[in-house]
């Protein structure tokens, strides 16, 4: 079974100027392990995927199964108890709490779990980003580089099966972005979690087993990340 | 037209947008100035009218001739045969009850045939007309009615021979009840006295008239300017007005920290406006005046929507306060409620001005910023500059001034330094406030994270970043309950000083009174042949008769009063002061001229024992000497207390105002109950146990202290829709951090947990801190302002449970101020937010 299936998915939004249609008719599946480059040019519907995928959205249309569970037929507590299990998000802007410290930001998803002794799964976690030391610092303290790093901690730090990053390297100089692709690269490989990647850097998206791209909300036929390299 | 441009797209437009925000600044203005309008204006009508209703019946007089006990009518006629144009108006003054019940009417013996006024009225009295009397319009009574009257310990009934005219300002005589002067000399059992003598002098000095007169007359007799009582009353209920409106400014306070808070977060919020408007051109005037104008626009439309409420307050408040007055001070007839263009003009200016005061800082530090600083800094949460440290001595000083005040004395009767006392005592704790945020939010996490959850974590962590806001409104919510924890523990400890004192004081069986209307200056009689009967009852073992007077002494009404001394003493226990010998002072107290005297008088004369009083009594001023200071919680008129002997020796009307009977031991109170009330026969004599007396004093003085309690009230409502407000911008502030947390697995009611952690945390933050503050407050209330305004001595008391009970009242409204901003938390929508910088 596929960890995440996604039949025929379309999402309409209602705007002032009548349906904006932001997905058509996606469709693709993932398995534990993969690591999935999300491409396309900004407003295609990376975004819009990704909250879909993380069950922070619903599709207008069509069948989204998590881990064998199709997100339309759950309520907002069996969504959330699905997305606090299976799911973990990184942003571009690394959207650490401002007042935590790193281990604190780190263990908040298994806080929000209710689960205890999260400590000693925080500091393991900012262990496996070699950011350890910094457990006590506040993001304001941190650079970039090191704030995406404690964000891909947070996401991983209640082993998830599958992790959405958008453009986690967006905000950053290159060789930091580079470091970061190769932490989710190390993720999938290592820990077995699911990756899907929107990005903007074909050199990102290079590293990944498969590509997606998206057009005006519609799925390209499927390239090889390599492509986007000779593309460019 | 910049400025105005300015105001409309930098403060207007964003305030629309958040109207409930908008909403709970305006109404906790005009909540602030509502309570100071309420209380001034009931101040003045239940004050305002202590004119004699004669006074103003009677059109004006010049000078008023009295004596302690009544002046004796014969010095009337030797008044009129001196060979000058004086006018005299003799007259009496009592009051009345229709059948007994409702209001005290002022009942008013005047020489009809002499008043102008009614003249009309008179010609038309019926010959055969049983006792007639003119009544006030407002008594809906007509001509020809019969009307039975209670006066003293008496209900008779009188026919209406008349309606006298509407007055316009209505102080009192729209419903007085007047008689011929014989009349009422015979009904209120002053056959031979006056109650006074109004002079209308012919033309010159007024005061040369007097002297002239007061060598005419004997020393005992007095020669006052007309409305030289009024101006006494009004002197000797300056400090209770002046608390009160004291009291009525905490809830503006309070507001003020509130139009502090929402100015301070408008320019937080605006920051990156700022900088780029100062980048275009505009001056850094005009960005303080564009926050200004922010104030501004709360503080008028506050104040206009506070006028209206004020108005409706003072309906209630009226009521209660001419009840304290009543029965604390003076008789008072409260008289109508008039909002002057002055006092909305005053509503208006104190609105205006606590909102601007409170604004100036936030709007200087809105001009002060730099256009690079604010554009390169984007939209940030609002940290701050740490000014901990720099708070935290300024605080300790502003402690340090207020312990140091507290011990300085009363300037001109007024505890200023008191007040000056406890400003600097909620200043020196407002700003001493971060600290303990930043002390709580450090020592407390890992154990509000263990007890209460990441919710509350979260909201700690919050409570920390956002110091310059929490702090502020958690110093407005500690005032708000500061204020009501000390006045809490100051009324608290004055009942239970009161509880004590009744406790020493009452302690007779049986107390009687004239069911006639009393007031702590209104001693209404019973004949005395009741006590005489009573006395020689079988199972009685003694009757201690008290007769009390109202006069005046050094410009400050009084109660003179003569008791049976030794016949109380052997049975009560009266407490004097520390060092004071009381069996020696009760042994001479019978022996002659000697008086004791209650602890308000003393402190508002300073007298000590030893001193001599001169009050002026029958045809001669006499010599008391004070034997003693006693404690005394009766009335802050203040006692002068003499033997019933030595009282009878100069005012022999052995008529009593009160008597205490006390029962031989075993023997069937009961029957003695029905004799007694044989005895009383059809005379309006009210009879009550120990207990009943005892519970109607306390019930009267927890009627006097409502009015306190509600003021309290309006200043936490106040204070926690500051409150509301505040987490509503969290809300909106933090809105990123709330979408945050969703994606990171939180439902939806945990997000809302974190606001009403946050409220509840805020509440019990204030709540400790408040007790505290509220704590010290009170001492400075019972020992010095309470001290220096009322003299009365109050035992410290904790009031446990009225304590637990506001203080938890406080903290649930606080955190049920946290349920719509953690709705609207909860609402978020986390894709929309998440993304916002």
């Amino acid at each position: 079974m596929p960890l995440l299936e996604l039949i025929n998915v379309s999402k309409v939004y209602q705007a002032d100027g009548g349906p904006v249609v932001a997905l058509e008719n996606i469709y693709f599946t993932v398995n534990a392990g993969d690591f999935i480059a999300l491409a396309g040019r900004s407003g295609c519907g990376k975004s819009t995927l990704l909250n879909l995928c993380g069950t922070m959205d619903f599709p207008s249309s069509g069948k989204l199964l998590l881990d064998g569970q199709d997100t339309k037929e759950l309520d907002d507590t069996a969504l959330t108890r699905l997305r606090r299990e299976k799911v973990g998000f990184i942003f571009q802007s690394f959207q650490l709490i401002n007042t935590l410290s790193a281990v604190e930001n780190v263990e908040l998803p298994l806080l929000l779990a209710r689960k205890r002794q999260v400590r000693a799964a925080a500091l393991e976690r900012l262990r496996w980003v070699q950011l350890d030391e910094y457990q006590d610092r506040l993001p304001h303290q941190l650079s970039g580089g090191q704030q995406q790093r404690v964000s891909i901690a947070r996401a991983l730090v209640h082993d998830p099966r599958l992790i959405l990053a958008d453009e986690p390297t967006g905000n950053l100089d290159t060789a930091t972005g580079d470091m970061v692709v190769n932490l989710l690269v190390r993720a999938a490989r290592e820990l077995n979690v699911a990756v899907i990647m929107a990005t903007h850097s074909a050199e990102s998206a290079a590293l990944a087993d498969r590509m997606i791209y998206l057009r005006d909300g519609r799925m390209e036929p499927a390239r090889e990340p390599a492509s986007l390299l000779g593309a460019r | 037209m910049t400025g105005w441009l300015l105001f409309v797209r930098l403060i207007l437009r964003p305030m629309r947008r958040e109207p409930i925000r908008t909403a709970l600044t305006i109404f906790a203005v005009a909540l602030g100035v509502g309570v100071v309008i309420a209380i001034d204006l009931a101040g003045r009508a239940a004050a305002g009218s202590f004119h004699s209703s004669l006074e103003t019946l009677a059109g004006s007089s010049d000078l008023s001739i009295s004596a302690t006990g009544g002046v004796d009518e014969q010095l009337l006629g030797h008044l009129v045969q001196l060979p000058y144009a004086f006018e005299f108006s003799p007259r009496m003054e009592d009051f009345a009850s229709i059948n007994g019940r409702g209001e005290a009417l002022p009942f008013i013996g005047i020489d009809l045939i002499g008043q102008e006024i009614l003249r009309g009225e008179s010609r038309s009295l019926p010959v055969t007309a049983v006792n007639p009397v003119w009544v006030g319009s407002r008594l809906g009574l007509h001509k020809g009615d019969s009307v039975r009257l209670l006066i003293n310990d008496s209900i008779q009934a009188y026919t209406v021979a008349g309606v006298l005219p509407d007055a316009k300002n209505d102080l009192g005589e729209n419903n007085a009840i007047v008689t011929d002067i014989g009349l009422a000399q015979l009904v209120t059992g002053k056959q031979g006295k006056l109650d006074a003598i109004d002079v209308s002098v012919p033309t010159g000095s007024v005061k040369s008239w007097r002297e002239l007169l007061e060598r005419e007359l004997p020393p005992s007799v007095t020669v006052e300017p007309q409305g030289a009582r009024t101006e006494e009353n009004q002197k000797m209920l300056a400090a209770f007005r002046w608390n009160l409106r004291v009291l009525s400014y905490i809830a503006l306070v309070v507001g003020a920290f509130l139009i502090y808070n929402t100015i301070s977060i408008s320019v937080v919020r605006r920051r990156n406006e700022i900088g780029i408007v100062r980048a275009l051109g505009a001056t850094r005037a005009m960005v303080a005046n564009a926050f200004l104008a922010e104030a501004m626009f709360f503080g008028v439309t506050g104040s206009l929507l506070g006028l209206v409420l004020g108005r409706l307050m003072a309906i209630g408040a009226v009521r209660l306060i001419g009840s304290t007055v009543e029965s604390l001070y003076v008789s008072s007839n409260p008289a109508p409620i008039q909002m002057s263009p002055a006092t909305r003009l005053e509503g208006l200016a104190i609105g205006l001005f606590v909102s601007l005061l409170a604004a100036l800082a936030p709007s200087l530090e809105a001009s002060h910023v730099a256009p690079i600083e604010a554009m390169a800094r984007g939209r940030e949460e609002y940290m701050g500059r740490n000014r901990s440290r720099k708070l935290g001595v300024l605080g300790i000083a502003f402690l340090a001034a207020a312990a140091v005040s507290a011990q300085l004395p009363p300037v001109a009767r007024q505890p200023i330094f008191g007040y000056v006392a406890v400003i600097l005592l909620i200043a020196g704790t407002s700003v001493l406030i971060p600290n303990a945020v930043i002390f709580f939010a450090a020592r407390a996490s890992s154990t509000v994270r263990v007890l209460l959850g990441v919710e509350a974590l979260l909201a700690l962590r919050g409570l920390r970043a956002s110091l310059n806001r929490t702090s502020v409104l958690t110093a407005a919510l500690t005032t708000a309950v500061a204020m009501t924890a000390s006045v809490g523990i100051m009324v608290g400890s004055f009942r239970e000083t009161v509880w004590l004192w009744m406790d020493n004081q009452l302690k007779a069986d049986l107390y009687l009174r004239p069911a006639g209307s009393a007031a702590a200056d209104r001693h209404p009689t019973m004949s005395a042949d009741i006590a005489d009967r009573i006395e020689k009852l079988p199972g009685i073992a003694t009757v201690d008769r008290f007769r009390a007077y109202p006069i005046s002494y050094e410009g400050l009404p009084a109660t003179f009063a003569g008791g049976e001394t030794l016949k109380h003493e052997a049975n009560a226990r009266t407490r004097f002061l520390p060092g004071e010998n009381r069996d020696a002072i009760l042994r001479t107290l019978a022996t002659g001229d000697y008086a004791i005297v209650s602890e308000p008088f003393a402190n508002k004369h300073h007298i000590r024992p030893g001193d001599r009083l001169h009050i002026p009594l029958a045809g001669a001023v006499r010599d008391f000497r004070v034997l003693g200071i006693y404690y005394d919680y009766s009335t802050e008129r203040g006692y002068v207390i003499v033997d019933r002997r030595t009282l009878l020796k100069y005012l022999p009307d052995r008529a009593v105002s009160n008597l205490a009977v006390y029962l031989k031991p075993n023997v069937d109170a009961g029957q003695i109950r029905r004799e007694v009330d044989d005895i009383i026969g059809g005379r309006a004599v009210l009879v009550f146990s120990n207990a009943t007396l005892r519970r109607g004093a306390i019930e009267l003085f927890d009627r006097t202290f409502r009015i306190t309690y509600a003021l309290e009230a309006v200043a936490v409502v106040v204070a926690v829709m500051g409150i509301a407000g505040a987490l509503l911008a969290v809300v909106i502030d933090r809105r990123r951090d709330f979408g945050l947390l969703r994606f990171l697995g939180a439902a939806q009611p945990q997000v809302r947990g974190i606001i009403l952690a946050e409220a509840g945390l805020l509440g019990l933050l204030s709540n400790l801190i408040g007790l505290l503050l509220g704590t010290l407050l009170s001492l400075i209330l019972i020992f010095v302002i309470n001290k220096q305004s009322f003299g009365w001595t109050i035992q410290f008391h904790w009031p446990v449970a009225l304590l637990l009970l506001a203080l938890t009242g406080i903290y649930l409204a606080t955190v049920l101020a946290g349920l719509y901003p953690a709705r609207t938390a909860m609402r978020l929508n986390p894709i929309e937010v998440v993304h916002e910088a």
